[in-house]
């Protein structure tokens, strides 16, 4: 027991890196929200390309793609063949830019499935009455059906979220300073684990109150809609 | 009823798991102390598996643990000479199989008692003895920066404020981290930063010499423009409470070094012969 608190809780040997960790995990929140903006903004575009038209196809394999292949490998891909590309932007990427554009990529795929979903789940009713009305189909979607939608599906969007900040680890291994990847270096050179445990101490203070949010966000949700079980907030 | 079938659920999936575990833990099953009170054969060793040795070292590591391509045996520098003084007689092992391990997480994993030993171009420092034993010096090494043919960089002063590729974990790493104002990018495994520099991403890599050597042998877009006069000494790496492992090493190695074979395996992966104890390595 005591090489446990040893190796994973020996506060000295992780002191000097705390500032270093510090700014790594600075560099993981802002891969996860430059990630989640391309996310969230080429999910919807991709869930509603899929709607209908002959583009459905292409945003059909799109999100079927980047669903199936693991993100590690396609940051690593990325990483490794970019730079001979004869591509002007795109052979200069570096390492953190592919983090967020290649989580960006992948997320907006499961993002796009949760926005279907949520597009699905607004009564027909609703784009029967808009129609009705004289709304084209782009108002209708505009107006009525995607305000709706994205109420809906905040719970699996804040969910995906968070496993895409977990997925910020992985461009340690494309030589991104994330603070998994600070952790590993000092924990390489002092050969004690404190400081792995420390970027798990910031991943939870960060994911926590996210987590604690979505549930409160869905109990307001539930109450204003008048269903679901009655819970205290 | 439902509650029943959840929780019937959740039981089959925590035996599954035990099950899988107890399997896949079949081959470091039994403390050096069983093996130790329990084999009669040979010197006692402290071996996790008596008559067998695993050795853990980072593969690939060219020339001194590195695969064939469409091939999973490791071959190498470390491999022949951890192999030859296992044949020794002091010890005795034929059976010595390399066990591929990330190169920042061995040290821990051998003061864990996870692996026998490992052979995987350690450089001997006194933080790493802190942790684990050494064996003699059986290599000595230098650190070399490696750059693109023709690039202006021309030694490791060159490198201040540019991006250095380095190996997570390594004393090159660590050089790296004492030039100024340079960004270090560190990674898994030594390809890896040879394929940083190959695709412009770092400006230099800080490496071993013999090892970028290797490389750069065989590529005509890399070159080496500077050795760091600091030498250092490769040794094999024992857990601190097997001593008597450590030492029959030790002892292997000298005799291989006495009658021959240690040379001869340094000409194999090499090319030349040995220096002389105390001859200067970057007198070439």
């Amino acid at each position: 027991m005591d090489e446990v608190i040893q190796q994973y809780f020996d506060w000295d040997a992780a002191r000097p890196y705390l500032g270093d960790l510090a700014r790594g995990f600075w560099v993981t929140i802002q891969i996860a929200l430059l990630a989640e903006a391309i996310a969230l903004a080429l999910g919807l575009v991709l869930a509603v390309l899929r709607r209908s038209g002959w583009v459905r196809f292409l945003a059909i394999a799109y999100i079927n793609f980047f669903r199936a292949v693991p993100a590690l490998l396609v940051l690593i891909i990325m990483y490794v063949s970019f730079p001979f590309l004869p591509i002007p932007v795109i052979e200069d990427l570096t390492g953190f830019q592919i983090g967020f554009i290649g989580l960006g990529l992948v997320y907006a795929a499961y993002i796009a499935e949760v926005y279907r979903a949520g597009i699905e789940s607004v009564d027909r009713g609703q784009t029967e009455a808009a129609r009705s009305l004289g709304m084209s189909h782009r108002q209708t979607m505009r107006l009525v059906i995607v305000p709706q939608a994205v109420r809906r599906v905040l719970p699996p969007l804040m969910n995906d979220f968070i496993a895409l900040t977990k997925d910020v680890a992985l461009v340690s291994v494309i030589a991104v300073q994330d603070v998994v990847g600070v952790a590993r270096d000092a924990q390489a050179v002092t050969f004690n684990s404190t400081t792995l445990t420390v970027a798990v101490l910031f991943y939870l203070v960060f994911t926590l109150p996210l987590i604690w949010l979505l549930d409160r966000i869905i109990a307001r949700e539930q109450r204003r809609l008048g269903r679901g079980e009655i819970v205290s907030p | 009823m439902r509650r029943w079938t959840v929780v019937l659920t959740a039981l089959l999936v925590a035996v599954g798991l035990t099950l899988g575990l107890a399997a896949c833990g079949d081959g470091d099953d039994g403390g050096a102390a069983d093996t130790a009170a329990s084999t009669a054969a040979a010197a006692d060793l402290g071996l996790l598996e008596p008559g067998r040795l695993q050795v853990a070292s980072d593969i690939p590591y060219a020339p001194f643990e590195f695969t064939e391509p469409g091939s999973t045996e490791a071959i190498g520098f470390d491999v022949d000479l951890v192999k030859a003084i296992a044949a020794t007689p002091g010890i005795g092992i034929t059976d010595v199989e390399f066990i591929k391990q990330p190169f920042d997480t061995i040290i821990v994993s051998i003061a864990q008692g996870r692996f026998d030993m490992s052979a995987s171009s350690f450089s001997i420092t006194p933080e790493r003895a802190k942790q684990i034993d050494f064996s003699d010096g059986y290599f000595t090494a230098t650190q070399s920066v490696m750059v693109k043919t023709g690039s202006d960089i021309r030694g490791i002063d060159d490198l201040e404020g540019k991006r250095i590729g380095v190996q997570r974990g390594t004393t090159g790493a660590d050089l790296a981290a004492t030039v100024k104002g340079a960004e270090v990018l560190r990674y898994e495994i030594i390809d890896d930063a040879f394929n940083a520099l190959a695709a412009d991403r770092v400006d230099g890599v800080i490496n071993d010499y013999a090892v970028s050597a290797y490389a750069a042998e065989r590529r005509d877009d890399f070159e080496i423009v500077d050795r760091n006069p600091t030498v250092e000494n490769y040794g094999l790496v024992f857990p601190k409470d097997n001593p008597a492992l450590r030492d029959a090493f030790n002892a292997g190695l000298a005799e291989i070094r006495a009658n021959g074979t240690y040379d001869e395996i340094f000409r194999k992966w090499f090319g030349e012969d040995p220096p002389a104890p105390g001859e200067d390595p970057l007198a070439d």
